[in-house]
């Protein structure tokens, strides 16, 4: 258990960001992530030696969130949002700053707008930097087809951000 | 302003922009919940199958295979000592039943004899000790065993060659079995199932933590290389006398009483 809690510890924040995305519910995800760290736990004796250890874990917590996001017909009450962003001298002219911010929040509203899988996807690429083949095993999926899951998910996320 | 006007290119620096922005709430101390939960479970995992009415039909095998699955899913830190006790490596549970001890293949197929235990260090990359000084006499057999992430040596005293201090067994012609193992500290590697009439006590054996396992038929089961659990056919099912030794499981299967089992584990060179 005190290795497993070393685990915990190294991708707590992670597992729960990853919950956060999909149930956008601060207590939700972190109640999710609590289960999906006791699921990940009970499933030990078949991870496979050497094997990543980031994406099989991202693979229980978004399972874990995503079955949550299903089975539970309520709206969430909180939505993703931006942070609101300190003046930054080194992100250019207060104006650049403006429109920087004004996309972001158009596409937060984007992303909130979409499903759970979807939202997943495009989180793993880019808000957690996955690489394709941790992504492959994230979703389990094939290496193949995390592209055309990708290419997918940010068609269907510009066409929300038309909207 | 739409998408339409943002390269692919752009969109993707603005979603990673996006989510170096997002407002996420702050992260949890996750672990002493999870510890919580996963004492809770096992805790009803492991009452759970002594409860159901299924279990009566289930194979005694099967059965077992059930427990040492609940055992092995929690390292028993704080778990009642009672129902499951653990050494490095090694998970001790009470059971309903245990199968009969199969007589007969003692030692592991896929464990390789040498000729001495200078040898057999050689092959585990640990020092092999045997209890020569008690004994009377080196052992009469020696394997060596690499598994997936843990080594094993096993020294068989044959009956009669142990200058009568160990009896004979129910297996024909092993009169004490001696394992000595090294693997993976967070891992379990190896289960033992005591059914009631069983006896399990804590004890110090060469200053470090032990148990002595004494009664009725015990079952070993190992943790395979692939993750399935496997019945360890080397064991005697006579009393056992297991203890942490440095990073080594070590155990002591004969049909001896505890006091001889010290002995033997004091002698232990």
């Amino acid at each position: 258990m005190e290795a497993y809690g070393e685990i915990v510890i190294r991708y707590q924040a992670l597992a729960q960001r990853t919950a956060y995305v999909i149930l956008r519910d601060a207590d939700a995800a972190q109640d999710a992530a609590q289960e999906a760290f006791v699921k990940a736990f009970r499933a030990l004796a078949r991870f496979r030696e050497g094997a990543p250890v980031r994406p099989w874990l991202l693979r229980i917590v978004a399972n874990e969130a995503i079955n949550r996001a299903k089975a539970s017909s309520r709206h969430p009450q909180v939505e993703l949002t931006a942070a609101v962003a300190e003046p930054d001298e080194r992100a250019g002219s207060p104006e650049a700053q403006a429109l920087a911010s004004e996309r972001r929040e158009m596409l937060v509203r984007a992303l909130n707008g979409m499903k759970e899988d979807d939202r997943i996807v495009i989180a793993y690429r880019y808000f957690f930097d996955l690489t394709e083949a941790e992504m492959a095993d994230a979703l389990g999926i094939a290496r193949g087809t995390v592209k055309s899951r990708l290419s997918r998910a940010m068609s269907r996320l510009r066409e929300q951000f038309r909207d | 302003m739409t998408s339409g006007r943002l390269t692919d290119d752009e969109l993707e620096r603005a979603l990673r922009d996006v989510g170096a922005h997002l407002a996420y709430p702050p992260a949890a101390d996750l672990l002493p919940a999870v510890r919580a939960r996963i004492e809770q479970r096992h805790a009803e995992s492991f009452w759970s199958i002594f409860r159901s009415p299924r279990a009566a039909f289930v194979p005694a095998l099967a059965t077992v295979a059930l427990l040492l699955l609940a055992a092995l899913a929690f390292q028993p830190i704080g778990a009642n000592a009672l129902e499951a006790l653990g050494l490095r490596g090694l998970v001790v549970f009470r059971g309903a039943e245990a199968p009969p001890p199969s007589v007969g293949a003692a030692i592991l197929p896929d464990a390789t004899r040498v000729a001495s235990l200078d040898a057999a260090s050689r092959e585990v990359g640990f020092e092999v000790r045997a209890p020569t000084a008690a004994v009377g006499a080196p052992p009469d057999e020696i394997y060596v065993r690499r598994a997936e992430g843990q080594q094993q040596a096993i020294l068989v005293y044959r009956t009669g060659a142990s200058g009568g201090l160990v009896p004979a067994s129910k297996v024909p012609g092993v009169g004490m079995l001696i394992v000595e193992t090294r693997g993976k500290v967070a891992q379990p590697l190896l289960g033992k199932l005591v059914p009631p009439g069983g006896r399990i006590e804590q004890l110090t054996v060469n200053g470090g933590p032990g148990l002595w396992i004494e009664g009725e038929a015990h079952q070993f089961f190992y943790l395979g290389p692939d993750g399935n659990i496997l019945p360890d056919s080397v064991r005697l099912a006579g009393n056992v006398l297991a203890w942490e030794q440095g990073d080594l499981l070590m155990r002591i299967e004969a049909q001896v009483d505890r006091d001889v089992a010290l002995k033997l584990a004091g002698a232990m060179r």
